[in-house]
């Protein structure tokens, strides 16, 4: 074709046309826009689900409640020991137990008054923990320091033996059916919240979750639904000593009819 | 008259370019996901990498340091690392944060897929 036939407003059609082809191909395909950056508190919600979880691991690192609230806080989230709690819940059905820990912890520590040791000290090298420590002290002897570097022990609870110390039937028609409630208490009778409690089946299957999920029950509750005429054992802890036998009791409403009770345990050190 | 022509084809390709310029750009979003962790502010990225650095420097496990930091997004996650430290240096971070990051970073040259690309 000869140019010089076509006339003047085709030729700048043709132009205009290529032009905007080869300049949308060329940011479609080379050189994408910028994307706009975003805070913390604009993340999807499964982002926002990994920034609580790192913060809470952080806190199970380092004990510092101060940081780990201004961290949330950039999540710009309202009630946020109930969505942690949420979480751990969570967690906990999928199976990640140091996420859940460390999640329950957390909301727990977020639940305490803030104690008046004040902010975290750091040094260079090594952080002092000044702070409540995630779970309540057992034992007068104040949080050690933390060295970043030094290979992780457990949390006191989480060393402590647990022991069944009473076990009663509960005959609430109210309550859900076969209701097993657990309530883990220091040695002076201080509830503990973010330990570790497992629940395994006659058949071999086991359930673990943490105390202090339900934030009503108190910070040393938490429950499990147990099927008719399954026996359970319990154990509190990593230490703990296993509570073995626990059936759910068969009950009978006002009429008579019988129904599945549920058990109140309590385990103390 | 014919490089008139020329003249005005010239002219109305520059200008259809920096049309297409304009819609790819404005288009950009419309295939982009939502926004993520990779786009996060630096203040927040900073920050996310400070927590990863704790963590490292509690359990030592530098596999799960790069898993974690991997959710920052495309580069290396040693990259993501160091551009942290540069970042959180310019944001005031104490020297104890720095270095707790800088020993983050050394567990991660431990692993060859943080390599930095050339």
């Amino acid at each position: 074709m000869n140019s010089g036939s076509m006339r003047p407003s085709v030729v700048i059609l043709a132009g205009l046309v290529i032009g905007l082809a080869l300049g949308f191909a060329y940011t479609w395909f080379y050189l994408p826009a910028p994307r706009d950056q975003i805070a913390a508190s604009q993340l999807p919600a499964a982002d926002k689900d990994r920034y609580r979880a790192l913060a809470a691991l952080a806190f199970a690192a380092n004990g510092d409640r101060v940081r780990a609230e201004a961290r949330l806080q950039r999540l710009g989230e309202d009630r946020l020991s109930a969505v942690i709690d949420a979480q751990a819940q969570n967690a906990a059905q999928a199976g990640s137990a140091a996420e859940a820990r460390a999640l329950a912890d957390l909301a727990a520590a977020l639940r305490s008054p803030q104690t008046a040791g004040g902010p975290t000290q750091s040094l260079p090298g090594i952080v002092t923990v000044t702070t409540a420590p995630a779970r309540r002290a057992v034992t007068a002897t104040p949080p050690p320091a933390f060295l970043p570097f030094a290979s992780p022990t457990p949390p006191v609870a989480e060393r402590l033996v647990f022991r069944l110390t009473s076990s009663d039937a509960v005959c609430d028609p109210a309550l859900p059916q076969g209701l097993l409630q657990v309530y883990v208490v220091d040695a002076d009778g201080e509830q503990l919240p973010g330990v570790r409690v497992s629940v395994t089946a006659e058949g071999g299957q086991t359930d673990v979750f943490y105390t202090g999920l339900a934030a009503d029950m108190g910070p040393g509750y938490a429950d499990f639904l147990m099927s008719p005429q399954a026996r359970y054992t319990v154990t509190v802890g990593d230490a703990g000593e296993p509570a073995t036998g626990i059936l759910a009791p068969v009950c009978e409403r006002p009429g008579g009819d019988p129904y599945m009770g549920g058990i109140r345990t309590r385990f103390r050190p | 008259m014919r490089g008139g022509r020329f003249l005005w084809f010239l002219i109305s390709l520059a200008i259809g370019i920096v049309l297409g310029l304009a819609a790819g750009w404005a288009a950009a979003p419309l295939r982009a996901p939502a926004g993520a962790a990779q786009d996060l502010q630096s203040p927040d990225k900073t920050e996310w990498v400070l927590m990863v650095a704790e963590v490292y420097a509690a359990d030592g496990d530098a596999a799960a340091a790069a898993q974690r930091l991997a959710q920052l997004g495309a580069p290396p996650v040693l990259r993501v690392a160091q551009e942290a430290i540069i970042n959180a240096t310019q944001l005031g971070y104490t020297q104890s944060d720095l270095d707790t990051m800088a020993r983050l970073v050394h567990g991660l040259q431990s692993l060859p897929s943080a390599e930095p690309q050339p």
